[in-house]
């Protein structure tokens, strides 16, 4: 290329440039976006003799079916509908759903799974408005689960005032996870009573690393371990110990604040830092891997720490040595060692308690193109009612029927354990071919298509005795803290501000209890907080407060006193 | 050789290049039709896009994205450590495939330079979601190289990789580790169309193997060392997004946050606007620097290399 | 090739071998490492340490991904955009490296340019996918190898290879009567081997390794390739799977990892296979001959 060319390039470039910045400056320079919405009338009636069809984007956690599944049948002939499905994977869901809506239009419906793509998605004019009318009154038993165990999911869905979908619920999120203590450890290092308070835990921890509880004469075992990446259970039993959960909208003084900013949380972080520096704590808290949850789990096999917390139900029956999963694999590798479970540790005033996701769970949209159609919703309002009503149509609508694709494994009580697939379904491959889905505890069943709502009581049907009082013990609800809008990142400007503000507390944090940074820079770090985005999240997290009790006395649900559990 | 003459080419008729013309066809539509019809989704990032709108009807918002990328928190940072990495990577890993192809070329047992040849190479066939994973045991504070390392009389682990320092030295190893091999079998092709009577006529006037190499080998592997450094050049706000992203951690985001691991962080979901503004940015710094570069190199060499 | 060697030479050599000795063994560790990984169990893949041979071999979560019956379809997707992905490819490239390997060609500099411009502009991710869809190249499986037919870097160094190629031996054969498509494919190509070789299995290896248009361009499991389903083993057997969807009862017996160190050795293993093969056309002075003057 000659200098001439150059040139011409060069040219070409400045003058497209200078055109782009000219109609630019034409026009504003906000990045507003048109909000377009149309609401489903909320008197809309249906006429069940007609046949709707719905462009269905599925859960995505069933790529390999496509049209035409057993599930898909099922729901077709009960319901008098036709459904268009489309199913992508959860990789694709994130990069690829936009594309579809921008090439194609919004499909009828979607899974939704957070609230700020739905704010997104309601801003570039895809959503539909649905008023809580037409939901309440084609889909009672749902609204009614609904209202009484995860209410605060309303919440989700609500957009400048208007409510852009059904919410779902995620019962198991209320429960903390469980910590475990290494019995026989404690016993080699003379410690009988498993640990209480954070004196307790100290000094166990303390003589874990400098005693040496495994006897191989090296200093080479820690107290505990965490993971900064995995910060929604990093160290949480021991902010909790403060009340605080540290990257959560908690209620202080009747305030919504942020639990990251509060003077416990520096108290918190002086523990940590003394206990890193008398070497408690695992350094290597501060690596990210693709599955930290199994790094930690892999760290307490490999007999490196003897406490860990993060364990979730399904390994909540430590007794029983034959169990699959953590307690299997633990004794397998440490068969001489012996587990046991802890409360989570009591803290300076009296608190204990760990952050958990809460009951909040995901969200169903509808199509801008429905406003037009309401027939499309309210059918579907009356699949979701059907499931949630009757919980064996529930079980039939995600799974198939009971004796032809699954049975349940355990043949004792009502509900008794897990749903499994029968031949061929038993191959998880085949079965997620099909769109089949045998999970049923813990929130209802839900399939690729049905979302359904269940109590407390239904709920806890498929779980052994023995799990319900072991989690009544060691994890009970009333030790979850969560957060008090159900979702940190529920906030209007959080897609501006949280990501940033959220490393940026990882990292500082990580900072001061590894002793790279003083304590005073938990100061410096609050105020940064403030300054760069903080306080106006902070703001409108007390207005989003205020909107959540909108919602509830717009939909009559009671608000309690205390925020806690599942009550928020 | 004869070379054909300046004044002749000028004359020469378009018909006699007609099929070569005419060859040219289906390469080029390919890329008319899939690189460059799609370069006017460029105009995104001077617009706010909204999805349902479509691309055209999208109001114009001028260099708003522009400025919102720019005032990020962070952008500046990620710019710099974006430059000082690839920067690293360049004085170090360039050189790094020459030096294998090199060595590998003096090794006279074709069995053993065959197959330490496949060994170097296979690393090219792993992912780094795969190898990051490895990489993370192996660095650790109680992995493998820290345990030889400690056997070896040091007295503390070196935080590998949560020291930001140390995390970039591990980051530049690593790459050469990956790509070396991989690089190498570029030279190596050039390498072995280097004429043995080159070797032979030097041979005959006495010149030993080293001499060899610094009079023959790297002269002839001049035009494609220039070629492959002027394009690694323009890539040079890409420091290598898979491996940073699937090793990094907030501990050293402080000098291995990149600027595509920072869009990524601060793209929730669907801001179309600011990633094709950082694309659009990347892609005119990485011009201008080629076409520099490219210049100067021609200049330098009198026209005879350059990518073009 | 015989000389007598000095005494520098011979320690020269010996380190040599003893340096790139070493670089083989580092070279070799992780793929020792995911082999080993995908026959431990799962109490052995929690095992610190080097994994360099599993102390209890489990076949389990081989057997886990032989029994999804997508992965034979994905097999035999995969092999599809690789091979016919890698033919054409090649075909496309050289024909349009040829022309532009003669200095004289009209127009030669303008086209280099509109060829380098797409190494370094895009137009991004929604022109393309809009693109795609109005050629209807959305779920069809040519979209694995029409859109990444030419790219700018593999004209570049095939055309380069090219140049090296005396010009003298291209207008010989033109006086001699033969056409360019001939000299392409009579003199150019056979010549070239070296180049193709090594440009081919660099194509070759990104249609085997690519998902990301798998999963942007396609929706019918039965047109999905093997990288696409290692992500989705690996996602599936996540803990929100096990949370919010389907319940698969044999998920505690593998780890994510095992499944993918498995998932990763079956897939990988045809193209490691694929490479001593190709890697004989490097042969050291493949060139002599043909092009003296």
């Amino acid at each position: 290329m000659n200098p001439k060319q150059i040139a011409l390039v060069l040219l070409v470039l400045a003058t497209l440039g200078i055109t782009i910045t000219l109609v630019g400056n034409a026009t504003s320079k906000d990045l507003v976006g048109a909000v377009q919405t149309a609401c489903i009338n909320p008197n809309a009636v249906d006429n069940p003799s007609k046949k709707v069809t719905l462009r269905w984007l599925c859960r995505y956690y069933w790529p390999s079916a496509n049209e035409g599944t057993i599930v898909e049948r099922q729901i077709e002939k009960k319901f008098n509908v036709e459904i268009k499905p489309i199913f992508i994977d959860g990789t694709a869901y994130g990069i690829k759903r936009p594309l579809i809506f921008c090439g194609n239009g919004a499909p009828d419906l979607w899974w939704e799974p957070n609230p700020i793509t739905l704010q997104k998605y309601v801003k570039h004019g895809f959503v539909a408005e649905l008023p809580y009318k037409l939901i309440q009154r084609y889909a009672p038993t749902y609204v009614k689960h609904m209202n009484e165990e995860a209410p605060v999911t309303w919440l989700y869905c609500r957009v400048d005032g208007k409510n852009y979908g059904v919410p779902t619920m995620f019962m198991g999120g209320r429960y903390p996870t469980c910590s475990v203590w290494r019995k026989d450890w404690l016993k080699k290092v003379g410690i009988n009573k498993t640990p209480d308070t954070l004196e307790d835990m100290h000094t166990a921890l303390y003589r874990f690393r400098h005693n040496d509880p495994d006897g191989n004469g090296k200093m080479d075992t820690y107290g505990m371990s965490g993971s900064t990446q995995a910060w929604h259970m990093n160290f949480v039993e021991i902010y909790g110990a403060y009340g605080i959960a540290p990257l959560d909208w908690i209620m202080k003084d009747g305030k919504v604040v942020w639990g990251g900013i509060q003077p416990e949380t520096k108290q918190a972080l002086a523990l940590l830092r003394q206990w890193y520096k008398e070497g408690l704590i695992d350094p290597d808290f501060v690596i990210d891997t693709e599955n930290p949850g199994g790094r930690l789990e892999t760290k307490m096999l490999s007999s490196k720490i003897g406490y860990h917390n993060g364990l979730g139900s399904d390994y909540l029956t430590l007794d029983h040595k034959t169990n699959q999963g953590f307690a299997a694999n633990f004794y397998k590798l440490n068969p001489k060692a012996d587990l046991t479970p802890g409360l989570f540790p009591k803290g300076p005033t009296g608190k204990r308690g760990a952050r958990v996701w809460g009951s909040g769970g995901n969200m169903t949209s509808f199509g801008i193109q429905t406003a037009k159609d309401p027939e499309k919703v309210i059918r579907v309002l009356k699949i979701y009612e059907a499931a949630s009503a009757n919980i064996e149509v529930g079980m039939e609508l995600a799974g198939g029927k009971r004796g032809v694709h699954w049975y349940f494994k355990n043949p004792k009580g009502e509900y008794p354990g897990q749903a499994s697939g029968l031949p061929p379904y038993d191959n998880a491959t085949k079965a997620s071919m099909q769109a089949l889905s045998f999970y049923a505890g813990g929130g209802g069943p839900g399939g690729a298509f049905v979302e359904s709502t269940a109590s407390t009581k239904t709920s806890d049907h498929f779980l052994p005795p023995a799990a319900v009082a072991y989690r009544e013990k060691y994890c009970n609800e009333k030790y979850g803290i969560p957060d008090v809008l159900g979702k940190a990142d529920v906030v209007p400007s959080s897609g501006v501000y949280l990501g940033d503000l959220r490393t940026l507390q990882i990292n500082r944090f990580a900072d001061i209890i590894r002793g790279a940074k003083p304590l005073s820079s938990f100061d410096d770090f609050v105020r940064e907080w403030k300054r760069r985005g903080g306080d106006i999240m902070t703001i409108e997290a007390r207005k989003m407060y205020k909107e959540k009790l909108t919602i509830y006395k717009e939909l009559g649900i009671p608000i309690k006193k205390v925020e806690n559990g599942k009550a928020n | 050789m004869a070379k054909p003459i300046k004044g002749q080419k000028r004359a020469e008729p378009l018909g006699k290049y007609k099929d070569l013309l005419l060859m040219l066809i289906p390469g080029l539509s390919i890329l008319l039709l899939f690189n460059y019809v799609p370069m006017y989704g460029i105009v995104i990032a001077f617009k706010d896009f909204i999805l349902s709108k479509g691309i055209f009807a999208s109001p114009w918002v001028g260099f708003s994205n522009f400025e919102r990328l720019f005032a990020g928190q962070d952008f500046v940072r990620a710019l710099i450590n974006t430059i000082t990495i690839s920067l690293m990577r360049l004085g170090f890993g360039f050189f790094a495939p020459i030096v294998l192809a090199l060595l590998l070329n003096e090794v006279r047992f074709q069995g053993y330079k065959r197959a330490i040849q496949t060994l170097t190479y296979l690393p090219f066939f792993l992912s780094w979601v795969i190898l990051g994973g490895i990489f993370l045991m192996f660095f650790s504070l109680d992995g493998p190289v820290n345990q030889i390392l400690m056997s070896l009389g040091k007295d503390s682990p070196i935080e590998f990789l949560t020291n930001s320092q140390w995390f970039v030295f591990t980051l530049i190893l690593t790459g050469i580790w990956q790509g070396a091999g991989y690089g190498a079998v570029v030279y190596l092709a050039a390498l072995s169309g280097i004429s043995p009577d080159l070797y032979e006529a030097a041979m005959i006037d006495g010149a030993n193997r080293w001499k060899q190499t610094l009079h023959i080998t790297i002269p002839c592997l001049r035009p494609t060392i220039l070629v492959l450094f002027i394009l690694s050049l323009g890539g040079i706000l890409n420091a290598g997004f898979d491996q940073i992203y699937n090793m990094y951690s907030p501990a050293v985001f402080e000098r291995a946050d990149i600027l595509d691991t920072y869009v990524l962080r601060r793209l929730t979901t669907m801001d179309f606007g600011l990633s094709t503004a950082a694309g659009l940015f990347k892609s005119l710094v990485g011009f201008f620097l080629i076409v520099v570069v490219n210049a100067f190199v021609r200049k330098t060499s009198d026209g005879e290399y350059g990518v073009w | 090739m015989n000389y007598k060697q000095n005494l520098g030479e011979k320690i020269f050599n010996a380190f040599n071998l003893i340096f790139l000795g070493i670089i083989g063994i580092l070279a070799l560790y992780p793929f020792v490492y995911t082999v080993s990984i995908s026959l431990s169990t799962q109490a052995e893949a929690a095992r610190g340490g080097l994994h360099l041979f599993p102390s209890e071999l489990s076949f389990t979560s081989y057997k886990m991904v032989l029994n999804n019956p997508e992965i034979l379809t994905g097999y035999a997707n995969t092999l599809f955009r690789t091979i016919i992905g890698t033919v054409a490819t090649l075909t496309v490239t050289c024909l349009t490296a040829f022309p532009l390997a003669r200095k004289t060609l009209p127009y030669r500099s303008p086209i280099m340019v509109f060829i380098l411009f797409t190494m370094i502009f895009g137009g991004g991710l929604v022109p393309s996918f809009l693109l795609i869809k109005s050629l209807g190249l959305y779920d069809n499986r040519m979209v694995y190898i029409i859109p990444g037919l030419v790219s700018a870097f593999n004209v570049i160094i095939i055309k380069n290879f090219f140049q090296s190629i005396p010009d003298s031996l291209y207008e010989s054969a033109t006086i001699d009567g033969a056409t360019p498509w001939q000299i392409l494919r009579l003199i150019y190509i056979p010549l070239s081997k070296p180049v193709l070789a090594t440009v081919g299995l660099w194509t070759a290896v990104g249609h085997w390794n690519s998902w990301m248009d798998a999963m942007l361009y396609i929706e019918s499991g039965s047109k999905q390739v093997m990288m696409n389903l290692l992500q989705r083993i690996v996602i599936q057997n996540n803990i929100d799977l096990v949370q919010k969807g389907l319940a698969n009862p044999d998920i505690s017996q593998f780890t994510p990892e095992t499944i993918k160190a498995a998932t990763v050795v079956i897939t990988i293993l045809p193209i490691i296979l694929l490479y001593p093969f190709v890697q004989k056309f490097f042969i050291k002075g493949i060139l002599i001959g043909s092009i003296k003057e």
